[in-house]
């Protein structure tokens, strides 16, 4: 479905990203893992097409993305939850469900999703007409992911879905992404929480310093003794 | 779980629609009503007020115009005055004798804004890419650019003297009868007045029905994320450009309107900077990104210093013992007083008089 090879990315005269390769099937859920800087965030943003990478292809379903921006890509198929809640803070938590279906036309289909959506994040129904920038950080992070899903994308870009979520709620959350994935949405997920991404995904990709180390099944490497200790820390 | 909060101010605006509507057939109905020649000077004669509401009609489209760019997009633009002297000079070159177009008010009317939006798009594709306050600073440079080169290039603009006479509104002479009876300059006064009330409701519904498409909730989502909003698949450089030149094109109708009101271009020295400043005054105080709030800000600022003040003024003056004192002189004082409104307004209601309460909530939380 998507196909990453030898990605460069830059930030001025820093190098992110030293070639990155690896490739997203139809139907997997995908955990992007590796210490802080190591480049995952970076590498989301190539795909989005939110930063232009500095060398290397990107691939969608068969269609090179390369001078597509952003906004176009949502179109795709792709939809990127960005690092950090980022829900439009003077509009309601309903309004900003609605923009996450900005690209779609298919009202009943929107509505049926937003009913969906509501019954994931319970909480999202509740506050519906309060300012997003109102909720606590875990209500704005449920919302960065319902407003996400409301494009309806094939392929899922999460970064750091769970960040400052409670415990019983990551289980929940953890609980959607495998549902998803169930109703024929691709994920690709990058997490700080890397035991429980691991337990999570099919296949992880682990990047250190812009560069891919290791990739496997996930279960797999959550065993790997040299990942453990550089990753996972202790027992 | 807690009940859903109070409605949001679009919500409270479709339940009081007949606030606007009032208002409107008042000030429609206000050049035949007689209970308003109450402060009449020494010699009896009233205080016609038709040629100041002109003035806020003309600053409301402006400042409507400047919320479409600074309230609903978020491009803090200082700019404002440009776009409203561009629509002014070119109302003039297409209208006086001195050129051979001659289009007369209601070309000019098409042509002021074709010209503001021209202007818009050539400053706003460079630029738009700039964050808040370097826009605001590019801005703040145009404007002065501007101002500078209306007053220079003299052989097109007449400089300082600005281009006389612009051209009246024409209307059919039945109209102009059934208005004014015989009285030519009270039916050239209150054509100018219907057709600047007119223009203004028209851009209020556009706005209004701007603001609850999709375009509208495109561009309160880019206003609050620009990321976040591309990354829903919204083109942010496109919205923006939109935004500002529709704005602008916005501001070219309100210089329309003005040269058209004072019959010249006026020196160029009136679209400056303190023009913009005054625009976005009215605009905060009001309530930045709520339509209401633009006009509310415009009827009180530009209100206060066009209608208020001079009625005030012969009231002291016909006080007695008050009345010929220098001191005695509202408009002396006025802009004190407005400071201090404006000082008092930011303390209590920072985010404006008409803000709804998601602006009320992010502006509490702005100012910690
Ligand atoms: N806007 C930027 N300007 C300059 N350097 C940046 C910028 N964004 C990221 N970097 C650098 O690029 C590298 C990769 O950053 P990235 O955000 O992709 O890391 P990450 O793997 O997502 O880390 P984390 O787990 O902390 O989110 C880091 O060294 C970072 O300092
Ligand atoms: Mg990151």
């Amino acid at each position: 479905m998507l196909s990453v090879r030898g990605l460069e990315a830059r930030y001025g005269s820093v190098q992110a990203l030293r070639g990155v390769d690896f490739d997203v099937a139809e139907g997997e859920i995908v955990a992007l893992v590796g210490g802080n800087g190591a480049g995952k965030s970076t590498t989301l943003c190539c795909i989005s097409g939110l930063l232009a990478p500095s060398a290397g292809s990107l691939t969608f379903e068969g269609r090179d993305l390369q001078g597509i921006p952003a906004h176009d890509r949502v179109r795709l198929g792709l939809s990127h939850c960005p690092e950090g809640r980022r829900v439009f803070a003077r509009m309601t938590v309903a309004e900003n469900l609605q923009i996450g279906a900005i690209t779609r036309a298919d009202k009943a289909a929107i509505a049926s999703d937003l009913d969906q959506i509501e019954a994931i994040f319970p909480v999202l129904a509740q506050r519906r007409t309060q300012a997003a920038g109102t909720l606590s950080g875990g209500e704005q992070q449920m919302l960065a992911i319902g407003r996400a899903l409301m494009s309806r994308p094939r392929l899922l870009l999460l970064d750091e879905p769970s960040l400052g979520l409670a415990p019983l709620i990551v289980q929940a959350l953890f609980a959607v992404i495998a549902d998803l994935r169930r109703r024929g949405t691709t994920v690709l997920l990058v997490e700080q929480n890397a035991r429980a991404a691991l337990g999570l995904c099919d296949r992880a990709v682990v990047l250190e310093r812009g560069t891919v180390i290791v990739t496997g099944r996930g279960s797999d490497l959550l065993h790997d003794p040299a990942l453990h200790a550089a990753y996972f820390g202790g027992s | 779980m807690a009940p859903p909060p109070p409605a949001t101010g679009a919500a409270t605006a479709m339940r009081r629609p007949s606030l606007e509507l009032g208002l409107l057939v008042l000030l429609l109905a206000y050049p035949w009503l007689p209970i308003f020649d109450l402060a009449a000077d020494a010699a009896g004669v009233p205080l016609r007020l038709e040629p100041r509401l002109v003035t806020v009609f003309i600053y409301a489209l402006l400042v409507l115009a400047l919320n479409l760019q600074v309230g609903q997009a978020g491009l803090l633009q200082l700019g404002i005055a440009a776009f409203f002297g561009i629509g002014a000079m070119t109302t003039g070159v297409l209208t006086v004798t001195k050129f051979p177009f001659q289009l007369g008010f209601w070309g000019a009317l098409l042509g002021a804004p074709a010209a503001a939006l021209l202007a818009g798009l050539l400053l706003g594709a460079p630029t738009l890419r700039l964050r808040g306050d370097y826009l605001a600073i590019v801005t703040l440079g145009f404007g002065e650019v501007v101002r500078t080169v209306l007053l220079n290039l003299e052989h097109i603009t007449d400089g300082p003297r600005g281009l006389n006479p612009v051209a009246e509104i024409w209307a059919p002479a039945g109209l102009r009868t059934w208005l004014a009876g015989d009285d030519g300059s009270r039916a050239s006064l209150l054509l100018t007045y219907h057709v600047a009330l007119g223009v203004l409701v028209a851009a209020f519904v556009v706005l209004r029905v701007l603001e609850r498409s999709r375009v509208g909730r495109a561009l309160s989502a880019l206003r609050d994320d620009e990321l976040a909003a591309a990354c829903m698949g919204l083109d942010p450089a496109r919205l923006k450009l939109q935004a500002f030149a529709g704005g602008a094109a916005l501001a070219g109708i309100a210089g329309c309107l003005y040269a058209t009101n004072l019959t010249t271009t006026a020196d160029p020295n009136n679209y400056d900077f303190n023009n913009a400043i005054m625009v976005l005054c009215c605009l905060i105080l009001g309530g930045l990104g709520t339509l209401r709030g633009a006009l509310l800000g415009a009827a009180l600022v530009i209100g206060f210093d066009n209608v208020l003040s001079p009625l005030l003024d012969r009231a002291l003056q016909q006080l007695p013992g008050v009345g010929g004192h220098p001191l005695a002189n509202f408009s002396a004082w006025r802009w004190m007083l407005f400071g201090l409104l404006l000082v008092v307004m930011m303390r209590v209601r920072p985010a404006g008089l008409f803000a709804p309460a998601t602006a009320r909530a992010a502006a509490g939380e702005a100012a910690r």
